[in-house]
């Protein structure tokens, strides 16, 4: 009764699971021009989630490991996934303070600017 | 006495929920499927109504959690997929109709008023969604849920007078 690619086991054959672009929202901090990403990765470990900066470019990789579903599939909405997405970086996104956490199946992604990218306010002195 | 499991036929028609499912609007999204499907460099074509609708067309509407139903001897799993949320989040009842599972996704640190978002995919909002039992005999007071990576799992262990192993018929020669 298992649909093909659809939840069973025999989705631990890596061709059936199928890849796909997670959902994300972003907000910019408009103060500190700093980015949020968040992505939707439901029922991934945390421990299959990467997040790797190189070359101006932010890829999120995540696998969805065997799920056990036990008994005849009825219904098979959701089946097992692995996710893939990539950005372009602003060159002045502070890679090495890029920072993430993951909590039930949401990651949430902070890139800061450099610092010397953020606006500064310039001092007047006198000319006295 | 063999159970008669009826067929589950909103496997191709869509369990009606959401403000906006009707036929129209699932139409709508299995095109906005292909598009971006195509425009993502995917490029894999819509199997249709073999596949559950739940790429990235359905980003634009209202937030329906996707279902996985499984059925054991002694149970039946209803999985959704509801990220950012778990079993507190979700109201469950048994009715007529079926399981009906209720609640709200948030769009997180919206209520704290940081600024707003500047492109949004994800979809949110309240749901309700209705598993139809059709005739299985759900032992009302054991169900649980559980969660776990954004997946809420729930158990609905059936009477046992239900779990009937079939029967096996033996065929006498003529």
């Amino acid at each position: 009764m298992n649909e093909q690619g659809c939840c069973g086991s025999q989705l631990n054959d890596v061709k059936a699971t199928k890849e796909v672009a997670p959902a994300v929202d972003i907000a910019l901090d408009e103060s500190t021009g700093a980015y949020r990403i968040v992505v939707d990765l439901p029922g991934v470990n945390e421990a299959d989630v990467e997040v790797q900066a190189h070359d101006g470019e932010l890829e999120i990789v995540a696998g969805v490991g065997g799920r056990d579903n036990e008994g005849d599939v009825l219904l098979c909405e959701a089946p097992q996934r692995s996710y893939r997405r990539r950005f372009r970086l602003a060159e002045d996104i502070d890679v090495e303070k890029i920072s993430a956490q993951f909590e039930a199946g949401v990651l949430t992604l902070d890139l800061p600017r450099v610092a010397s990218a953020k606006p500064r306010k310039i001092e007047i002195r006198s000319a006295h | 006495m063999s159970m008669n499991i009826v067929p589950w036929t909103w496997k191709r028609k869509r369990v009606p929920v959401g403000k906006d499912e009707q036929s129209i609007s699932a139409l709508q999204r299995q095109m906005n499927r292909v598009f971006n499907d195509l425009l993502s460099g995917s490029s894999i074509l819509p199997e249709f109504f073999s596949e559950p609708l739940t790429q990235l067309g359905e980003r634009w509407t209202a937030f329906v959690p996707n279902v996985n139903v499984s059925k054991t001897e002694t149970s039946l799993i209803v999985t959704v997929e509801a990220p950012g949320m778990d079993e507190k989040d979700i109201e469950l009842s048994l009715t007529k109709e079926g399981l009906s599972i209720r609640g709200e996704r948030k769009q997180a640190h919206e209520e704290k008023g940081e600024g707003g978002w500047n492109y949004v995919e994800s979809s949110y909002g309240a749901f309700e969604r209705i598993v139809p039992l059709s005739d299985l005999a759900i032992d009302d007071d054991r169900v649980t849920a559980t969660s776990s990576k954004g997946m809420v799992t729930i158990t609905l262990p059936l009477k046992e007078s239900a779990q009937v192993s079939p029967k096996k018929v033996s065929i006498r020669p003529t």
